[in-house]
């Protein structure tokens, strides 16, 4: 009943040096198509995004206590795509919070006091600490200052 | 098990790859009105099933040819795990066929990704992010994953790359060498007096199977208009998520999981499917009983029975969880009776549920608009021109029903909710901007 399958002995080819040869040659053209195509496929490693401060507009338009949304530039592939970021101010100090949930990358909402993602229902306080359902990590921060009465931002 | 029953029942396998040919038939098709984009992906899939003549169909067969393959296929795995198929001699077969219903999913995950809208931009981004919950290579992956640093037009070629190059190739390639494989076996198998119920009725392609397929087509044509796909508003990169933001089916267990366990991404969300679908590949090895009577291997499939009771009940929690939606319909029929205060509460919920404020500052309110589109003003402040004045009220519900529609005129070419508002809510929006609720007597 058991009997393994390999009942019919192959009788395959010897290579020979010509097959070998043939092999060779085609696995070499492969190798050179492939070797630029992954290349390509990695690129984004090759490149880091450089920080740089961006204006984001006069602080007065940021009262205090405010909680206000702002788009930045980031680049990705041959697009500048627009992403939103927080500004929370209190007084003097202006808190830059990504928009990014940290726990799985779905964009928050500023919904009343805090910040809420509609993919886990996870909620950040004001200041970006966890608050409910499963986040864990704080949104990410960015640096922030006041140049010349107009607010920028570090990233 | 006696021939006169088992003879009619069709070849699950063969059917499953039947549906998958289907789904590369329909999909070929779709490619022709596909545009990759971020940007443009979303009209260009609602152009053809909104105005291509047949288009509609053809998208829905797609769509639904994708749950239906992983389904027929699943069932085929349980029966021939049920019947010990997977045991020698047939485990090069088992393996094949367990990598092709894996492939069959990256069809329909990737599949999903691909229309441009809300939900499956929310997809992408989750992609992304459980493969940087990776371990060290994190980053890496999702910065190769994305093809840039946050998700955009880069990250839907790769998908669709993948989704329409590289799963059909592997497709093509799994199924040649199963077919070789199932040949290979029959023959061995009558040469050697052993033929079993597998090998003998492997791949089989008989009238029953061709009535089978037959049959699916159609159902296929019936879920395509009785249950046609979804698709939401333009996936809008500077916008919040959206609430509408589950998954396809398959995944809605790893989703649930993700969401019960807080800090442990990487471990539900890669390492989990990871094992369970390296241990489905592997069963052959992971069970080296030679036993085939189901009687008499009962840890085996008490083992698999339980996995599959397991990932069956996650995802019925997870659909029996659905989060309320956080709006709701507002009320639009208004009595004479109402107070212009009342009246301006739902108007406001009108234009919350067309979400205008997202772009357009309402009233001067701070909390609305992003600067990128003009104000609506029923007041005329600091300059503004009162919204009611711009535009005829003939005109003002022509457009306010369609912006998108006037984009020429209006340089509007974007609104986040595809559903057009009804006679009644334009009649709300009217009075509002009119400001006829304030002088009614």
């Amino acid at each position: 009943m058991m009997t393994p399958v390999s009942a019919s002995n192959d009788t395959k080819p010897q290579p020979t040096r010509r097959g070998l040869l043939s092999r060779g040659l085609a696995a070499a053209a492969g190798c050179l198509v492939a070797l630029p195509a992954v290349g390509a496929l990695l690129d984004p490693l090759f490149r880091s995004a450089k920080e740089k401060w961006r204006d984001l507009g006069p602080a007065a338009d940021l009262a205090d206590g405010a909680t206000k949304r702002y788009l930045i530039e980031r680049r990705a592939g041959w697009q500048a795509v627009q992403e939103p970021i927080f500004l929370v101010r209190r007084g003097e100090e202006i808190l830059a919070l990504s928009s990014v949930c940290t726990h799985l990358g779905c964009r928050v909402r500023a919904h009343k006091d805090e910040f809420r993602c509609p993919c886990h229902q996870g909620a950040f306080t004001k200041e970006g600490e966890p608050l409910r359902g499963p986040v864990t990590e704080p949104l990410a921060r960015y640096t922030t200052r006041i140049e010349r009465d107009r607010i920028q931002v570090r990233l | 098990m006696s021939d006169a029953r088992t003879a009619k029942l069709p070849h699950l396998g063969t059917l499953a790859l039947a549906v998958a040919a289907l789904g590369l038939l329909s999909g070929g098709f779709l490619a022709f009105f596909y545009a990759n984009t971020l940007e443009s992906a979303r009209d260009s899939v609602a152009y053809l099933s909104e105005e291509v003549t047949g288009g509609a169909l053809l998208r829905g067969m797609h769509h639904w040819c994708g749950s239906i393959a992983i389904v027929l296929a699943g069932l085929h795995a349980l029966r021939v795990f049920w019947r010990g198929g997977h045991k020698r001699p047939g485990h090069r077969r088992w393996i094949l066929g367990a990598a092709i219903l894996f492939v069959l999913v990256g069809f329909a995950y990737t599949g999903y990704l691909l229309p441009g809208d809300e939900r499956a931009y929310t997809g992408l981004g989750v992609m992304a992010g459980v493969a940087e919950s990776t371990p060290v290579v994190g980053e890496s992956a999702a910065a190769v994953l994305r093809g840039g640093e946050v998700v955009s037009s880069a990250m839907v070629a790769r998908i669709y790359a993948v989704h329409v190059a590289v799963l059909p190739a592997l497709l093509l390639i799994l199924v040649v060498a199963l077919v070789l494989e199932c040949r290979r076996a029959a023959s061995g198998a009558s040469a050697a007096g052993t033929a079993d119920e597998d090998s003998k009725s492997a791949l089989a392609w008989t009238n029953t199977e061709a009535a089978w397929t037959l049959g699916l087509t159609a159902l296929l044509i019936l879920l395509a208009i009785a249950m046609p796909p979804a698709l939401g508003p333009r996936a809008d990169t500077t916008g919040a998520g959206s609430p509408d933001a589950k998954p396809e089916w398959f995944l809605l267990w790893v989703n649930l999981l993700l969401k019960l366990s807080p800090g442990a991404t990487f471990l539900i969300g890669g390492v989990l499917p990871g094992a369970l679908a390296g241990a489905f590949v592997m069963l052959p090895f992971l069970s080296r009983g030679t036993e085939r009577a189901p009687a008499k291997r009962r840890v085996e499939i008490g083992v698999v029975g339980l996995t599959a009771a397991a990932l069956l009940s996650l995802t019925v929690w997870s659909l029996a969880s659905t989060p309320p939606p956080e709006e709701d319909e507002p009320a639009t029929a208004i009595g004479d009776d109402i107070t212009p205060e009342e009246f301006e509460d739902v108007a406001q919920k009108v234009i919350k549920r067309f979400r205008c404020a997202r772009c357009h500052t309402v009233d001067g309110d701070p909390d609305t608009g992003d600067g990128t589109a003009p104000p609506l003003d029923r007041e005329g402040r600091d300059g503004v021109p009162r919204f009611g004045e711009i535009y005829s009220r003939a005109f003002f519900r022509l457009k306010v029903a369609d912006p998108i529609r006037f984009w020429n005129d209006t340089g509007m070419t974007y609104t986040p909710k595809s559903r057009k508002p009804t006679p009644e809510q334009l009649d709300v929006l009217e009075r509002f901007f009119f400001q006829d609720y304030k002088q009614s007597d």
